[in-house]
């Protein structure tokens, strides 16, 4: 898996590229990491268009950064999550953890 | 009916390599790309536990599996040699608490017909995932 990270004024966008399972969990959590730790009230979004797949390992990372920016005053939001990857989310019913938006425009505007 | 066999050792790259294996083999047999994606994980949960839990994350850890696709049922059976998995300790998650982890046992509970554990082996755990047409 590999990832891009731009920002939109204060608004990190995270766009990832791959699988999110076992062995690409670590990497994934490195970069969101790395958005977490420049400080609080931090917004994330998420750009899961080339995310095909995901299991709870990489569930795990996303709950992670959703305890963790929710305990800072921050906001995380998911866009373009494709059906397999909403599936996870849903059976494990943290679907209602993160803001879900079609559009990164539409995103980035919620966040703003 | 179709079997095939496959016989890998090593760590965490095990959950992609099995899982693109299977979903492989499913497709040809036929299921559709949403039944496709829940065996996916299934796989992926089921070879993430021994890797991380029967090897310790260990990366020789050896996975024997055993496909059959048939006119009724996919069926996988992933045989390892690893610490055996007690399902009587099983306890499922809460989902109205979120956690980091837990959820591997459940989800693929969740999307397969049966998962069943054959614990009766000097050594290791056979686990046998079925998803019925």
């Amino acid at each position: 898996m590999d990832y891009q990270i731009q920002y939109d004024e204060h608004i990190a966008i995270l766009e990832l590229h791959g699988v999110l399972d076992v062995e690409s969990a670590p990497t994934f959590k490195t970069a969101l990491q790395s958005i977490l730790d420049k400080g609080s009230n931090q917004a994330v979004v998420v750009d899961m268009a080339d995310v095909a797949f995901m299991d709870s390992s990489g569930l795990g990372v996303l709950i992670g950064a959703y305890r963790r920016l929710n305990g800072m005053g921050g906001r995380i939001a998911l866009v373009n999550v494709v059906s397999a990857v909403r599936t996870v989310l849903e059976l494990t019913r943290t679907q209602q953890l993160f803001e879900m938006y079609d559009t990164r425009a539409e995103a980035v505007d919620a966040l703003r | 009916m179709a079997t095939y066999r496959l016989a890998l050792t090593g760590g965490l790259e095990l959950s992609g390599q099995i899982r693109e294996w299977v979903c492989e083999r499913a497709r040809t047999g036929g299921f559709d790309e949403d039944t496709v994606a829940r065996i996916a994980l299934a796989v992926s949960e089921a070879v993430t536990n021994i890797v991380c839990h029967a090897y310790e994350g260990r990366t020789d850890g050896r996975i024997e599996a055993t496909l059959t696709v048939d006119d009724a049922a996919l069926t996988l059976r992933l045989r390892d040699y690893g610490i055996k998995f007690d399902p009587d300790a099983y306890q499922p998650p809460d989902l109205d608490i979120p956690a980091e982890g837990g959820y591997g046992v459940f989800l693929m509970h969740t999307v397969m017909d049966k998962v069943q554990y054959e614990t009766g082996y000097v050594e290791g755990t056979e686990l046998v995932l079925v998803k019925e047409r």
